[in-house]
């Protein structure tokens, strides 16, 4: 095969990928098939998705369980950071590829000495931005008028900004805008990233996280996305997305859990890395109750099912810090539910 | 146990409701996990087919099926919506084209505002509702619902509106394109939501067509104005519909206006917009001449060629050959060759992939000296590809270059590669080189063939994959024909009698019927020496599998059995064989009687036979436990029956 | 007996063209019939081919008959699960329905637990036969056949076979024998159990995750089939990657016949021959190429997480 270079590859871009673009939508109305079924308490989803679409009971509880996780570690990071005395003071937290993830106006009320970016395409905030701005209920939330670039598609709010790009050119370019809207490297930061590094090369990825680990001292990055592409589901994953124009890019280079935990590494200065598959955070920290409580909702007549393809998606969860916040971000690691 | 999470109460056998109510169906608590409509839209009050009920209207039979509509568009069963959708034309006729354009079409229009398969639907119906408006004179009503309908987010919706208006259209006068088509399509332009832009796009082309000169320079602008939309979706939705458009245009428009569309899409920042422009270069080529191509198009040719996207590579390899026929001038055709080389060699094997499905129409174009200078080495290369879609791809299509390169350059040429393919380790590879052994056979004939390829055929024989070896069987007829009995005694016999005994149904199936060609190709002789006793042995096989496939062998080879073979060598066997202790085994006996009964009945010295020998196997079966083999039995004895009559 | 209308129809479905309501409603009439006279445990003479779930995965079901053999060449013992999930549920049971009233001493059918009124109403049974009907009338008209399916079934008083599994309410067959089956699938009791339990590595008998049935260990099998003097048992309900899997030392198999099931799983699939002495042979098959069927590519829910 010819060498990229010498071929002149253009640098790997996702701009002009409608269909990766496209998840966000399905995303959201995956949520929304779990909201209605009561999985999920999310009042401002539905403001964001146009019509209802009813999911299977076996897609209502991956999503119930990928919300669980992403939102667990949201809500520690917040308590944590509210916890400190004031001159600590703020946290920010930054979601990349937020798509239409409602994550912000959940938790708002919390949100007071924070600052949150989501970073995502024009086109997505695009639909984004223009629904909270026509949506009462979610633009209430802003006492203060944002400031709403209609061009460029970016929306500030003292705790809230929206910024657009395309998350490969996440150092040249995104950051400087970043830093425009506020986002400090000096504060603690939790990262968020939900099905979003998968759509990347793994070099354009690690960029992205090598970044943040270079000038963030406290820094806590929770990810979610596809694992375990080469046994018999994995592949039949790959090949059906693929059918659906959505390739996994960066899929062959993160494809174990041992791979996810190797991209925070001890000498990158993390001091905990864990990558769990969902299958293993249903079972492990999802407490027997609120299983039992879900479990009630809707009726699953398949566990095998659920467990395959639970084990096609992990949580990666990993800090860095400095010590006198060791103690706090311990906090934060996957517990063992009793 | 914990069951609370199921329904309460198992549903009791539903009492039928009345046919033509519509009322769910479903025990309501049982259905509770059927998703409920909730965003179900009231009537509207000021609606004049709501507030036309009975008691105002002059003719309440008419009114009825639409408060039916009402009712079913109301209904919380999305099948009941659709079913509702579906019968509208039925309603439009109770109520006649004026009710419907004052009346039906309105209401469509305000009232409807539903889950994307009703408005799907919809969009589909009014595309076929001309007649139920009182015909072509009236057909514009219906824009105005189907412009709503084009103006929708989702793209299955749209397209189908934007399709039914393009239906509608065809038959449209001049007058109402002027008047009605091209006021919607300027709406559409120029709507601020995305999608109604994206759906204006693919309404140019028809209303171009057929509107006045004037108007047509306003559209040419106005589709201009779309090609630089900012939004993307609107851009890739102009480029599908230019290729249309390319179509309408005369050759000075393509090459006033097409061309400067199409270098638009060429420098687009997306590549999802660029990839698309592939079928207007086509048209555009198609339109113009050999001379006009080179004036015209080497420059956009030359930038699509070194595109940085990969997808952009992807779909021009795709549609290599396409370009090259309508380019028609030789230069640019056969630049492509080089084209075809750079993409053998792209490092996405999408694109390598793609431009294998290539490889024969490139053999046309291409002299056949460049092919084995420049092209062979890459299929070689290809031939060893790390991705197993492209190695498919390319054993698919290889083959068809045997007939360019004749036999002897393809035995020195193409051979080596067919025998690394046919001993890929995917089997989708090996399969689909098998599927071409015709193709080789023709030009190298089949002596040349068994020796080159005849010991990798016969790995295959033995291939883990059945359909694998259900492809080699089909080929072992053949290959017997062609190499004689004496090399098929030695090489093949063991095989085809082998699988008889292949666990898989349908190998054992081929393999009788692989043996009945046999025996046509070597005659019945042969047949008695060294198939039939072979055959027949399996009948005492202790495992019944054996047993039937005997059976299904007498079935199969009887119409290529002599009388006096089948009285023989099979009779003996038919007759052991009827008490056998497997039911399956004895009603298959039966039906293997109504292949042999007329082979002996066709001799005048063995037809007697039937009276002797064949009836009282069949009044043996007549009286058995089993009913299957009594009703075969049956079957057999009427057929003979009839027969002798 | 013979039925030329009945040999159409089978043409028919075996192309995968729909019948018509009445037909169906026939074709249920005929069934209704045969499956009454038919105990709540079926006796099977060996050799016979059983089958696992299928789920309306009408063109692998075909790909099993290649495999396999044709009915009523083969004779098969198909444990349940013929309906949701896949894209052609009507068609599958049907087909399968028109062998069992063709040549019922070949085909035997026991009840899944998708053959359920509740179950079919969440996972698809019921939307397609509404959406290829537009009415709920087959439906109800394979509800009401669900209804009389035999629990289980045994082959040469050896292979105990059934759907899901065990019961604590069972320790003899015969308990079996006396339920009442004619009805929908209860939330508990043994008629639930049967078509809801698992086999587990666990003493006695566990709580299934499913909210049906119970997880039952070797020891319970090792008990039931000393008690019944019974050989094995072979059961469905559970997807298997590589088709069947064999526990408790060759006591107890799961048959899965639904390859690539859901077309997402990338499983393998298997049926298992058993020979006239009972000597057990493992098919595996691959779902149908993609030319051989027809996915109506309809937009297709999403079935990843985005």
């Amino acid at each position: 095969m010819v060498d990229p270079q010498e071929q002149g590859e253009e640098s790997f871009s996702m701009s002009n990928d409608v269909n990766v673009q496209n998840t966000s939508r399905i995303a959201a109305a995956s949520r929304l098939s779990a909201i209605k079924k009561n999985y999920i308490n999310d009042e401002y989803t539905k403001y964001f998705v146009k019509r209802h679409t009813r999911l299977s009971p076996v897609m209502n509880r991956g999503t119930y369980i990928r919300f669980t996780g992403i939102q667990s570690v949201l809500k520690k990071f917040i308590e944590i950071s509210n916890s400190l005395p004031s001159d600590f003071s703020r946290g920010q937290i930054i979601s990349l590829g937020s798509g239409l993830d409602t994550s912000y106006f959940l938790n708002a009320d919390e949100l007071y000495k924070f600052k949150f970016f989501e970073v995502d395409f024009p086109a997505v905030n695009k639909i984004k931005i223009s629904t909270i701005l026509s949506t009462p209920e979610l633009a209430g939330k802003f006492p203060v008028p944002p400031v709403v670039d209609e061009i460029n598609w970016t929306f500030d709010s003292p705790n809230y900004s929206i910024i657009s790009g395309d998350l490969c050119e996440f150092d040249c370019k995104i950051t400087n805008i970043l830093s425009k809207f506020g986002f400090d490297t000096s504060l603690p930061t939790l990262v968020i990233a939900e099905c979003v590094l998968v759509y990347m090369p793994a070099q354009y990825s690690s960029n992205v996280i090598s970044w943040l680990q270079d000038r963030i001292e406290n820094l806590v990055f929770i990810c979610y996305e596809q694992i375990n592409p080469h046994d018999r589901f994995g592949k039949m994953m790959v090949a059906n997305l693929k059918d659906q124009g959505i390739h996994l890019k960066g899929l062959d280079e993160i494809a174990l859990l041992q791979d996810q935990e190797n991209r925070f590494s001890v000498s990158a200065g993390f001091n905990y890395s864990k990558a769990l598959d969902l299958w293993s955070f249903y079972q492990s920290c999802i407490s027997e109750q609120e299983k039992a409580k879900i479990s009630k909702l809707e009726f699953l007549d398949e566990f095998e099912e659920l467990k395959i393809l639970l084990q096609h998606y992990c949580f990666t969860l990993a800090y860095k810090c400095s010590s006198e916040y060791s103690h706090l971000f311990q906090k934060i690691e996957f517990i063992k539910s009793s | 146990m914990d069951n609370e999470h199921m329904e309460t109460e198992p549903v009791d056998q539903p009492s039928s409701p009345p046919k033509d109510s519509f009322i769910p169906e479903i025990d309501s608590s049982a259905a509770a996990d059927v998703e409920m409509k909730d965003d179900l839209h009231e009537p509207s009050e000021s609606n004049p087919i709501v507030s036309a009920d009975s008691s105002k209207s002059p003719d309440s039979e008419i009114v009825y099926p639409i408060a039916v509509l009402i009712d079913e568009l109301k209904h919380e069963d999305l099948n009941f919506r659709l079913k509702a959708i579906k019968s509208l034309q039925t309603i439009a006729l109770a109520l006649g084209p004026q009710r419907t354009r004052d009346e039906l079409i309105p209401f469509l229009d305000e009232t409807i505002d539903d889950e994307d398969e009703v408005l799907l639907a919809l969009a589909e119906e009014l595309g076929n509702f001309v007649p139920c408006v009182g015909g072509v004179e009236y057909s514009h009503i219906l824009l105005r619902p189907l412009e709503n309908l084009a103006s929708l987010e989702e793209t299955v919706v749209r397209d189908k509106a934007v399709s039914s208006i393009n239906t509608i259209s065809q038959s449209t006068s001049q007058e109402q394109v002027e008047n009605f088509l091209v006021p919607c399509i300027a709406r559409l332009s120029e709507g601020e939501w995305f999608a109604s832009r994206a759906g204006a796009t693919k309404l140019y082309p028809i209303a171009f067509e057929k509107a006045l000169p004037d108007t047509q320079t306003l559209l040419l602008n106005g589709f201009e104005k779309l090609c630089k939309d900012d939004t993307p979706m609107v851009r890739r939705s102009a480029a599908i519909a230019l290729n249309e458009f390319i179509k309408v245009m005369s050759v000075d428009v393509v090459i006033s206006h097409g061309l400067k569309f199409a270098s638009l899409f060429l420098n687009d920042d997306q590549d999802s917009v660029r990839l698309l422009i592939l079928d207007p270069l086509v048209s555009i080529a198609k339109a113009l001449s050999a001379e006009q191509n080179v004036t015209y198009l080497s420059e956009s040719l030359n930038q699509i060629y070194t595109d940085k996207s990969w997808r952009v590579r992807f779909v021009l390899g795709e549609k290599l050959v396409e370009l090259a026929n309508a380019l028609k001038d030789p230069s640019l055709q056969n630049n492509l060759s080089e084209v075809a080389i750079k993409l053998m060699q792209d490092q996405e094997a999408e694109v390598r992939g793609a431009v294998c499905t290539q490889i024969s129409g490139l053999s046309e174009l291409i002299p056949l000296e460049d092919i084995i200078d420049k092209l062979l080495p890459h299929l070689e290369l290809l031939s060893e590809d790390p991705m197993q879609h492209v190695r498919a791809n390319l054993a698919k299509n290889i083959t068809s270059l045997c007939k360019k390169f004749g036999p002897e350059r393809t035995i020195s040429h193409l051979l080596p590669i067919f025998l690394r393919i046919l001993k890929d380790s995917f089997p989708e590879v090996r399969l689909n080189i098998i599927s071409q052994l015709d193709q080789i056979n023709q030009v190298i004939g089949i002596d040349q063939l068994s020796q080159s390829l005849l010991p990798a055929i016969f790995e295959l024989a033995e291939d883990k994959q059945w359909r694998v070896r259900l492809a080699i069987i089909e080929y072992v007829p053949l290959l017997a024909s062609e190499l004689g009995v004496q090399f098929y005694d030695e090489k093949l016999s063991n095989l085809s009698m082998s699988w008889l005994g292949d666990p898989v149904y349908s190998i054992r199936q081929a393999a009788t019927v692989n043996l009945k060609s046999l025996i046509d190709i070597f005659g019945i002789d042969w047949a008695c020496k060294s198939v039939i006793p072979k055959i027949m042995a399996m009948a005492t096989h202790p495992n019944y599998l054996y047993r039937i496939t005997t059976v299904f062998a007498i079935t199969t080879l009887a119409p290529s059995i002599t009388p006096n073979v089948i009285v023989e060598l099979v009779l003996p066997t038919v007759e052991s064989l009827m008490a056998d202790p497997i039911p399956n085994i004895r009603f298959n006996v039966a039906k293997s009687i109504e292949a042999i009964a007329p082979v002996l009945s066709s001799d005048k010295s063995t037809s007697d036979l039937i009276d002797s020998r064949i009836k009282p196997i069949l009044e043996k079966l007549l009286s058995d436990q089993d009913r299957d083999v009594r009703s075969f039995a049956t079957r057999a004895f009427q057929k003979i029956d009839v027969a002798s009559k | 007996m013979v039925s030329s209308a009945l040999d159409k129809q089978i043409e028919k479905l075996l192309k995968c063209e729909l019948l018509s309501e009445n037909e169906v409603q026939d074709l249920c009439e005929k069934a209704r019939e045969i499956l009454l006279e038919e105990s709540n445990v079926q006796r099977v003479d060996s050799p016979v081919t059983i089958c696992g779930d299928i789920h309306g995965q009408f063109f692998d079901l075909k790909e099993l008959f290649k495999v396999g053999g044709n009915c009523p060449e083969t004779n098969y013992l198909f444990m349940g699960d013929f309906v949701d999930r896949g894209l052609y549920s009507v068609e599958t049971f049907l087909l399968l329905l028109a062998f069992k009233v063709r040549y019922p001493d070949r085909v035997t059918l026991i009840r899944g637990n998708h053959e359920s009124r509740q179950i079919t109403q969440v996972y698809g049974f019921y939307d397609e036969c509404m959406r290829k009907y537009g009415s709920s009338e087959v439906w109800r008209n394979c509800c009401s056949i669900f209804d009389l399916l035999s629990l289980a079934a045994i082959i040469d008083d050896r292979i105990f076979c059934v759907h899901g599994g065990l019961s604590p309410y069972i320790t003899h067959v015969d308990q079996i024998r006396t339920i009442d089956r004619n009805q929908e699938v209860p939330h508990e009791g043994a008629m639930c159990d049967l078509l809801w339990s698992d086999p587990e590595d666990i003493e006695n008998w566990g709580i299934s995750p499913r909210g049906a049935g119970y997880l039952f260990g070797e020891n319970v099998v090792n008990t039931f089939l000393y008690y019944n003097d019974l050989q094995m048992i072979a059961r469905a309900h559970q997807l298997v990657m590589e088709g069947y899997k064999l526990m408790f030392g060759g006591k107890c198999v799961t048959v899965w016949s639904a390859p690539n099931y859901c077309y997402r799983c990338g499983n393998v699939a298997s049926i298992l021959e058993f020979d006239e002495y009972l000597k057990q042979e493992y098919k595996i098959f691959e779902a149908a190429p993609q030319g051989t069927r027809n996915i109506s590519q309809q937009k297709s829910l999403p079935d990843y997480f985005l």
